[in-house]
C-alpha cells in the first residue's frame, strides 16, 4: 500500500502544474473577474443601465419580492456554476496527462530507473488510472469548493457595496454544501461516463512509439471511415456522442435537480441532501437513470480492457523504451 | 558462496540479427564480474536479458528466478543503472528519495544522505538543474543505499570526470560491496575497474570468449618482452598477439608456463586492456 501511496504522490509532484495550479489559476482569474465586476457595479461614477434600470436596482427588487427558497435555489445554482469552467480545465489536463502517462518516461528513458525498482507495471499503470479518476476530481472538487468560499466573500463583499441588502442571501452556508456535493457527485459521473476514453488513451500512450496526440485520433478517424463506407453507418460515432451527452448529463443533472426543488426552500434544500440525486426522477438527467444506463457498463469495461492491454504492453514490451 | 546467475544456450535475435547466440554464464554470490565487448557485442542485451526487460529463448535464472516471467520478485533483490543517464528530469532530489524510500523496502535513508552529502547536490535541486556529473552522483548515492543482492551497472561512471570515476569505484568497494553482494560492470574503460574485478567475461558478436576469474587469468596469460635474439622463438610459439614498443616485440601468450618464457625476456601479467584487444583480434 505504501508504495502504492508513494506511486500516486509521484504522480502529484510530476503533474502538479496541470492537477493543481492550472484550475486554481482558472478559479483564481474568475474570482478576480468576478471581484472587479463588483466593483465595477458598485462605483458610483460608473452608470451602468440596463433599459432604465441599474442592475444594482434589480437585485433590490428582487431581494423584496423573491421567495427565500428561490433565493437558495438561486444561490446554489450560481455557486454551482463554477464546476463548468473547472471541468473544462480537467478535460484538458485529464487528456494530455493520460496521452503522456505511460509515453513521457519512455521517450527521456526514465523508464530504466522506474523499472530498476521494485514496482509491478500493473502498480504502475494503475496509480495512473486511479491519478486521472480519483485524484485530479477530487484536487478539482476541493478547488471548486474553495471558489465557492471565495465567491460568497465577494457577495458579501457586494452587499456592503451596493444598496440592496443582500447580506442575508448571499452568506448562504447550506446553498454552498449543496452546491459542492453537486459538484463532487457531477465530477464522479463525469468520469464513469468518460472512463472508456481514459482506458483508451492510456493504451495508445502505452503503445505508441511517437507522437501519442496524433495516434490518438487516428484510429478512431479511421473506423469511422471504414464503417461508413463498409456499412454505410455510424454506429460507432453515435457511440461516441452518447458517451458525451453522458458527460453533459452528468453536470447538467444538479441543474435538472434543483429545478425539482420546490417552494419549501432552505428546509427542504437541507432535507433533500440526504437523498441528493437518487429520488430525483426528470428523465434522462437523473443519476439513478444514468446509472442503470447500459451504455456506462459497457464503456466502463471497454474502458477496464484498454487498461489491461496497457499494462501488458507495459510489461511485456521488447524494448521497454 | 551460493550460484546466483545461471544462463544455459542463452539466445535472442532481432529479425536474423543474432545478439546473443547460445551464451552460458553462471555466477557466484561475492563476485564483481567486469562484462566488456566492444559496441554492438551483445552485452546490452545480455544485461536487460538478467534483468527481465527483454524476452529470450534459452534458459536463464537469477536467484533461482525467470527474469522475464518473475521480474516483480527478481527486482526485490536487483538493483541496475543503465547506461543512458534516466533519472526524470521534473523531479525534485529530496523526491526521489522520498519515491525510493516509498517503494523499496531496503532502501536506507541516511545512507543515501551520507552519500549526498560529499556531494554539492542541494536536496531542493530538480534534476534538471543539476549537471550531468551531479546526475550520476545522485543516481548511485540512491542505488547504493539499496541493500541490494546484485548490482547491475551498465557503463555507470559515462560521462564523469576522472576524480569522480576513481572517487565511485572506491566507494563501491570500500563502503558497498561485501561477500553476500554480487555485482556485474559494463564499461569502456577497462583499465579502471580491472583492480576491483574478480572474474571477467569477455563477449562478442553475442558469444563469450573469455570467461575466467581474475586470479586463473593471472595464471594463463603472459606477456613478453621478447629480446631480439628469441624474437623467431617466440613467434614459432603461436602467441595470441604480436605487438611492437620501442622496436621490441611483446607476445602475449596463453597457458604457456611462466618460467618457460621468462628465458626469452621480460614477463608480466598483461593488461585487461591488452588482452581484451588480443582476443577480440584473435576473433574476428
Amino acid at each position: 500500500m505504501n508504495t502504492f501511496l508513494t506511486l500516486l504522490k509521484r504522480e502529484y509532484w510530476e503533474h502538479k502544474t496541470g492537477f493543481q495550479w492550472v484550475p486554481v489559476g482558472i478559479s483564481a482569474l474568475v474570482l478576480f473577474t468576478s471581484l472587479l465586476l463588483v466593483i465595477f457595479f458598485t462605483n458610483d461614477t460608473v452608470k451602468v443601465s440596463i433599459g432604465a434600470t441599474n442592475p444594482t436596482d434589480l437585485l433590490g427588487l428582487w431581494e423584496a419580492t423573491a421567495s427565500e427558497g428561490d433565493k437558495n435555489l438561486a444561490m446554489t445554482a450560481w455557486y454551482y456554476m463554477n464546476i463548468f469552467n473547472l471541468a473544462i480545465v480537467m478535460a484538458f489536463v485529464g487528456y494530455f496527462y493520460c496521452l503522456g502517462a505511460l509515453y513521457d518516461d519512455r521517450k527521456d528513458k526514465s523508464i530504466l530507473f522506474w523499472k530498476s525498482l521494485p514496482i509491478s507495471d500493473t502498480q504502475t499503470v494503475l496509480s495512473k488510472v486511479v491519478s486521472v479518476t480519483v485524484v485530479l476530481p477530487l484536487v478539482i472538487w476541493v478547488i471548486s469548493m474553495v471558489t465557492n468560499l471565495g465567491m460568497m466573500l465577494i457577495g458579501l463583499l457586494f452587499a456592503a457595496m451596493s444598496n440592496g441588502d443582500i447580506a442575508g442571501l448571499v452568506f448562504s452556508p447550506s446553498a454552498i454544501f449543496m452546491a459542492s456535493s453537486y459538484q463532487l457527485m457531477a465530477n464522479v459521473m463525469a468520469v464513469l461516463w468518460i472512463s472508456p476514453f481514459i482506458g483508451y488513451l492510456l493504451f495508445i500512450s502505452s503503445a505508441t512509439k511517437r507522437v501519442p496526440f496524433l495516434v490518438s485520433w487516428l484510429p478512431i478517424i479511421v473506423v469511422l471511415i471504414v464503417e461508413s463506407i463498409a456499412f454505410r453507418s455510424a454506429h460507432f460515432l453515435g457511440w461516441i456522442g452518447n458517451q458525451f451527452t453522458g458527460i453533459g448529463k452528468a453536470y447538467s443533472t444538479p441543474m435538472a435537480m434543483m429545478s425539482q426543488v420546490e417552494e419549501g426552500g432552505v428546509s427542504e434544500l437541507v432535507e433533500v441532501l440526504g437523498r441528493v440525486g437518487w429520488e430525483f426522477d426528470s428523465g434522462w438527467g437523473s443519476y439513478p437513470n444514468q446509472l442503470m444506463d447500459p451504455n456506462l457498463w459497457f464503456g466502463l469495461i471497454v474502458g477496464a480492457v484498454f487498461i489491461v492491454g496497457a499494462i501488458y504492453i507495459r510489461r511485456y514490451r521488447d524494448e521497454a523504451l | 558462496m551460493a550460484n546466483i546467475l545461471q544462463a544455459q544456450g542463452l539466445s535472442k535475435k532481432y529479425g536474423n540479427y543474432k545478439a546473443l547466440n547460445n551464451v552460458n554464464l553462471s555466477l557466484d554470490s561475492g563476485r564483481i564480474l567486469g562484462l566488456i565487448g566492444p559496441n554492438g557485442a551483445g552485452k546490452t542485451t545480455l544485461l536487460k536479458s538478467i534483468l527481465g526487460l527483454t524476452p529470450y529463448d534459452g534458459k536463464l535464472e537469477i536467484f533461482g528466478l525467470d527474469p522475464h516471467k518473475q521480474r516483480d520478485e527478481l527486482m526485490e533483490r536487483v538493483c541496475f543503472i543503465a547506461d543512458v543517464a534516466v533519472l526524470p528530469r521534473w523531479i525534485k532530489v529530496s523526491q526521489a528519495i522520498d519515491f525510493v524510500e516509498g517503494v523499496h523496502s531496503r532502501f536506507n535513508r541516511e545512507r543515501c544522505m551520507g552519500y549526498l552529502a560529499k556531494t554539492k547536490i542541494k536536496q531542493d535541486s530538480k534534476v534538471k538543474a543539476l549537471s550531468k556529473g551531479m546526475v550520476v552522483q545522485l543516481h548511485l548515492a540512491l542505488i547504493m543505499s539499496i541493500d541490494a543482492d546484485l548490482l547491475i551497472l551498465d557503463e555507470p561512471t559515462l560521462g564523469l570526470d576522472i576524480l569522480f570515476r576513481k572517487a565511485f569505484y572506491e566507494q563501491l568497494l570500500n563502503d558497498y560491496f561485501d561477500e553476500n553482494r554480487t555485482i556485474i560492470i559494463t564499461t569502456h574503460q577497462v583499465e579502471e575497474v580491472e583492480h576491483i574485478l574478480s572474474d571477467l567475461v569477455f563477449i562478442q558478436n553475442g558469444e563469450i570468449v573469455l570467461d575466467d576469474s581474475m586470479d586463473a587469468i593471472a595464471e594463463t596469460y603472459f606477456e613478453v618482452m621478447v629480446e631480439k635474439e628469441y624474437e623467431e622463438q617466440a613467434l614459432a610459439m603461436k602467441p595470441l598477439s604480436v605487438r611492437e614498443v620501442f622496436g621490441q616485440k611483446v607476445c602475449l601468450f596463453s597457458g604457456v608456463a611462466k618460467p618457460h618464457l621468462e628465458e626469452m625476456g621480460k614477463v608480466r601479467k598483461p593488461s585487461v586492456a591488452d588482452l581484451f584487444v588480443a582476443k577480440m583480434q584473435g576473433e574476428a
